[in-house]
């Protein structure tokens, strides 16, 4: 939609095209864009897995509404949201409060803690910036926060006030470019921005970088990815079925935050590879979907451990084939020790994962092979290999984290839409 | 009981209304330009749609241009080839 609407302000008249499943989601986008007028023209739904004789004959049928869309334009159809106060007074009995929470379609599904004025005073006191700063705009509806919005919602995700500085880093870093965003929130693919918390501040706050990581029953963890959920809602208007067009989601579309357990890594940690010194806390933010638990049962060597990895990802349909962004390993520390004690580091593993897990295109669809050539087009120009697809242009694509606890069990965190993962020092309040 | 004051986590609607481009009288002769958003099918869809413009309308068929991956943004020389043409068609989300 931001494309039609780039070309429609530079005087270009335009037609968007979209199946029937997602012309709804489209002119709620466009209008978050100013320009609920933009003209969509609707074709059935799907065209993915339609047939070529098919697809022309639904490109005969649109061909007249195309035409006419391009010469007389479309109706402003969206409805307006309507401006609310920016403070409200309600029931103060718990639970009429949380029905009108639901109501206002505040929450993600569970309820919230109330924001009330002490909260969120007590929020913005341990921001570590000044209270008039602004951040954005958070797409898709593309709105610029206010210090203080970004402090309700992390208020109604439950955090302790000095969790705040993370969640507006990790905003932060979720807006970079290289996140891309707006992509992970209106795909249908599952994808969601984790955050990676690396630094002294894992132990000031206690999160959780060991057993159930990615787990619940560390308040840290759950309430400052749940806080950067809630404004993604309720500030850059994801919602699902709307504008969150996601074919399943995954239960990190909840709260998707980890801590990188570098006490018992045998390597730098993650911040540090990526330029940070280890007194430097940080966040890292990338685009995943729900983690592949990699079980190596049998195996005693670090060998035969990244042979399991590799295994892992050389099956079909993950989005680490189709997406240029390279996987996510996030390694348990028993999994790490072996193969530092095997003689790997983060490179060599790097290295290995890049040479060997490589799938042949002859297991792929002509179409989809013709997709990949175009999509991976990297891949194809640098790799120096023909006949397979990787799943990572170049070995320093590949992230590796130690996280977890005790266990012969690794994740594979398929990645997607980021072009690179993005990290940004927490300003902590001092 | 008492009421409360609490807190609205969204913010106001402060988006400002955009128009569209003025429209053309008609396609004869107007030079057309395509982005294909890279999803499966939306090339041939594209080929078939820019042929019937063509051979109906009479457009002139111009820049075509395949994006990488369906999310992401033209890029400035895109843009800037796409505002030479008198209309754009794009496709698609499925």
């Amino acid at each position: 939609m931001a494309d039609g609407v780039k070309l429609e302000q530079q005087g270009i008249p335009t037609v968007t095209i979209c199946s029937t499943a997602f012309s709804a989601a489209a002119r709620v986008q466009a209008a978050a864009r100013g320009l609920a007028a933009l003209p969509i023209v609707e074709i059935p739904h799907p065209m993915h897995t339609a047939s070529a004789s098919l697809v022309e004959q639904r490109a005969r049928d649109a061909a007249q509404t195309i035409a006419k869309a391009l010469i007389e334009g479309a109706d402003a159809t969206a409805r307006a949201e309507d401006a609310q106060q920016d403070q409200i007074e309600i029931d103060a009995d718990p639970a009429a409060m949380q029905e009108y929470f639901f109501d206002q379609g505040w929450t993600d599904g569970l309820p919230v803690t109330p924001p009330v004025a002490e909260s969120v005073a007590a929020m913005l006191a341990a921001a570590g910036r000044a209270h008039d700063a602004t951040i954005g705009p958070i797409p898709p509806h593309m709105r610029v926060a206010t210090l203080e919005k970004l402090a309700v919602n992390a208020v109604m995700a439950g955090c302790r006030p000095e969790y705040f500085p993370v969640v507006l880093a990790a905003l932060e870093a979720a807006l970079d470019d290289n996140v891309r965003l707006y992509g992970i929130q209106t795909a249908t693919n599952t994808s969601s921005p984790l955050i990676i918390v690396n630094g002294p501040i894992v132990k000031t706050l206690k999160l959780n970088a060991r057993g159930n990581v990615f787990g619940q029953g560390n308040r840290a963890n759950a309430t400052i990815g749940r806080a950067l959920q809630l404004i993604l809602r309720n500030i850059g208007g994801d919602l699902p079925g709307e504008t969150d067009m996601a074919t399943h989601g995954h239960a990190g579309k909840l709260t998707f935050c980890i801590a990188e357990n570098e006490d018992e890594s045998p390597w730098d940690p993650l911040h540090v590879e990526r330029g940070f010194t280890r007194s430097d806390s940080t966040v890292t933010v990338i685009g995943g979907s729900s983690p592949q638990n990699v079980f190596t049962y049998g195996c005693e060597t670090g060998e035969e451990v990244l042979e399991h990895f590799i295994g892992a990802l050389t099956g079909l349909g993950h989005n680490n084939i189709i997406f240029p962004t390279g996987p996510l390993f996030v390694l348990s520390p028993e999994h790490a020790h072996t193969l530092a004690r095997d003689g790997y580091n983060k490179e060599r593993i790097k290295q290995r994962i890049f040479e060997k897990a490589r799938i042949p295109l002859s297991r792929f669809a002509k179409r989809t092979v013709a997709g990949l050539r175009h999509r991976r087009a990297r891949w194809f120009a640098e790799a120096g290999d023909a006949k397979h697809i990787g799943v990572a242009d170049r070995p320093q694509d590949i992230n590796i984290v130690v996280a977890g606890g005790a266990g012969i069990h690794s994740q594979f965190v398929p990645t997607s839409f980021s072009y690179e993962p993005v990290t940004r020092l927490i300003r902590a309040k001092e | 009981m008492k009421p409360t004051i609490v807190f609205n986590p969204k913010p106001r609607q402060d988006i400002p209304a955009l128009s569209a481009a003025e429209r053309p009288a008609g396609l004869s002769g107007a030079r057309v330009g395509f982005v294909d958003n890279s999803k499966q099918n939306a090339d041939l869809f594209i080929g078939r749609l820019s042929e019937l413009l063509r051979d109906e309308y009479g457009i002139s068929p111009d820049v075509k241009v395949r994006k990488f991956a369906p999310k992401d943004e033209l890029s400035g020389h895109e843009l800037k080839e796409l505002v030479k043409c008198a209309a754009v068609v794009q496709c698609y989300g499925d």
